[in-house]
């Protein structure tokens, strides 16, 4: 790691009315009057602070919250094996692993189709309910929990992943057919809300917290 | 309009950046990224810079090998089971294929994009891009291209895939014959040059390389 100097307090790009482009990196000085231009080196449209972050992740977040219902309630896969017929939603898939004895991958598909979903709602619920209420929280800690969930996002689609492989490796005519059900669809569209959800999240919405603070405490 | 704030003899020595997570500036020392260190930002410990440069030979290579390795990849079957005589094969275009048959148009299309088009696509425009920056073909192309790659990154889940896959192995061991075949050993390798490359390939080195040339989105 290149070492840069720690000091405590640090100078906020906002506060010099300097931008950093989030797609090139490169530092501009914002126009007067303004909040928002285009990068002179890449062409994209630069802002101080994401505009509508706020109102448009906790829309997105609600719209994941909901499409959680028919996710989990309508089956995933339809399994026919020897003649009889099962649907399995994401809870009976998880359940019937249980029942086989196979508890390493249960608890794999249990993180990764409900917790993961889940959690990252839950989470950039709370991220947004920091901004809005002020919560005043470490930072820093925030900031990882920020970066935790913009990782596991993709690991949701382990699931559906599975059905792929599984319609096509399953497909036996009359001794066994898996074919994806709807609360497969319903489960891809929480999947690309949460992970759009992420994205329009601006964390530095977060830090801002901290200098209005501190202004009020020097104030 | 908007005016770097760098002069040319500042940014021998140091280099101002924004950090994207908590906007903080940061002065960042050249001379030990040149070296090849990675920088976080000592505010929230969010990534600064990856690379310095790139190293575009080693990278270029990288991607053509995944180019030569895409269709034994993603067409040839990656694992085979057979019950009482009828087999079923699975490769990764076939499940997709198999789910947009079904009429689960929308799953089989996020399925398409983020286990197939966007690792062809990261391979292509790194190629693309490693090429045009060997050869410091600075063309409105190239920023196009290195624009599209940020924007489609992170919807790549190669590694989401494999564990699929892994699952789908374990789940269906005991319904009868499993055998796994040479698409599986093509697609590790194909997700191992995905890693590789992705690790490797820094898309901001070639904007600050583009800066330095004096590029810029309105020449
Ligand atoms: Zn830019
Ligand atoms: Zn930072």
């Amino acid at each position: 790691m290149a070492s840069i100097e720690k000091d405590k307090s640090y100078s906020i790009a906002k506060s010099a009315r300097l931008v950093g482009c989030s797609v090139c990196q490169k530092v501009m000085r914002m126009p007067v009057n303004n909040e928002q231009a285009d990068c002179t080196l890449c062409g994209s449209r630069v802002f101080f602070r994401r505009p509508n972050s706020i109102s448009q992740t906790l829309a997105l977040v609600i719209t994941g919250f909901i499409l959680l219902i028919p996710a989990n309630v309508y089956p995933v896969m339809t399994v026919l094996y020897l003649g009889s017929e099962s649907n399995d939603t994401i809870l009976s898939g998880v359940m019937s692993l249980i029942d086989y004895g196979m508890y390493g991958i249960a608890i794999i598909v249990f993180i990764a189709s409900i917790a993961v979903p889940v959690l990252k709602l839950l989470g950039l619920l709370f991220m947004v309910m920091i901004v809005k209420l002020k919560i005043p929280l470490d930072k820093k800690q925030s900031a990882q929990a920020y970066r935790v969930i913009e990782i596991i996002g993709k690991w949701s689609m382990l699931d559906l992943f599975v059905v792929s492989i599984l319609v096509t490796l399953v497909n036996l005519d009359a001794i066994a057919t898996i074919t994806a059900g709807i609360g497969a669809t319903a489960f891809s569209a929480v999947v690309v809300v949460t992970i759009i959800a992420v994205h329009t999240f601006d964390p530095r919405l977060i830090w801002d917290l901290e200098s209005t603070l501190s202004d009020k405490k020097s104030s | 309009m908007t005016t770097s704030c760098r002069n040319s003899q500042d940014s021998i020595k140091n280099e101002l950046i924004v950090c994207q997570e908590c906007d903080a500036l940061i002065t960042v020392h050249l001379a030990q990224l040149r070296e090849g260190n990675s920088v976080s930002c000592p505010r929230c410990d969010g990534h600064l810079i990856k690379h310095y440069r790139n190293r575009l030979m080693p990278s270029m290579l990288i991607a053509l090998s995944g180019l030569v390795l895409f269709y034994p990849a993603n067409f040839l079957p990656v694992m085979s089971l057979s019950v009482l005589g009828n087999s079923g094969q699975n490769t990764m275009v076939k499940g997709v294929y198999q789910l947009a048959m079904e009429g689960y148009w929308w799953m089989a299309s996020l399925v398409l994009f983020c286990s197939v088009l966007v690792p062809l696509l990261k391979f292509c425009l790194i190629f693309f891009i490693t090429l045009n920056a060997y050869l410091s073909t600075w063309s409105r192309a190239l920023m196009h291209a290195l624009k599209f790659y940020q924007k489609i990154e992170v919807w790549g889940m190669l590694d989401v895939y494999l564990i699929a896959i892994l699952l789908s192995y374990i789940k269906m061991s005991d319904m009868g014959d499993l055998i796994v075949d040479v698409g599986l050993f093509c697609f590790i390798v194909f997700l191992l040059l995905d890693v590789l490359v992705s690790t490797r390939f820094e898309p901001r080195a070639i904007w600050r390389q583009m800066d330095e040339e004096g590029r810029g989105w309105r020449q």
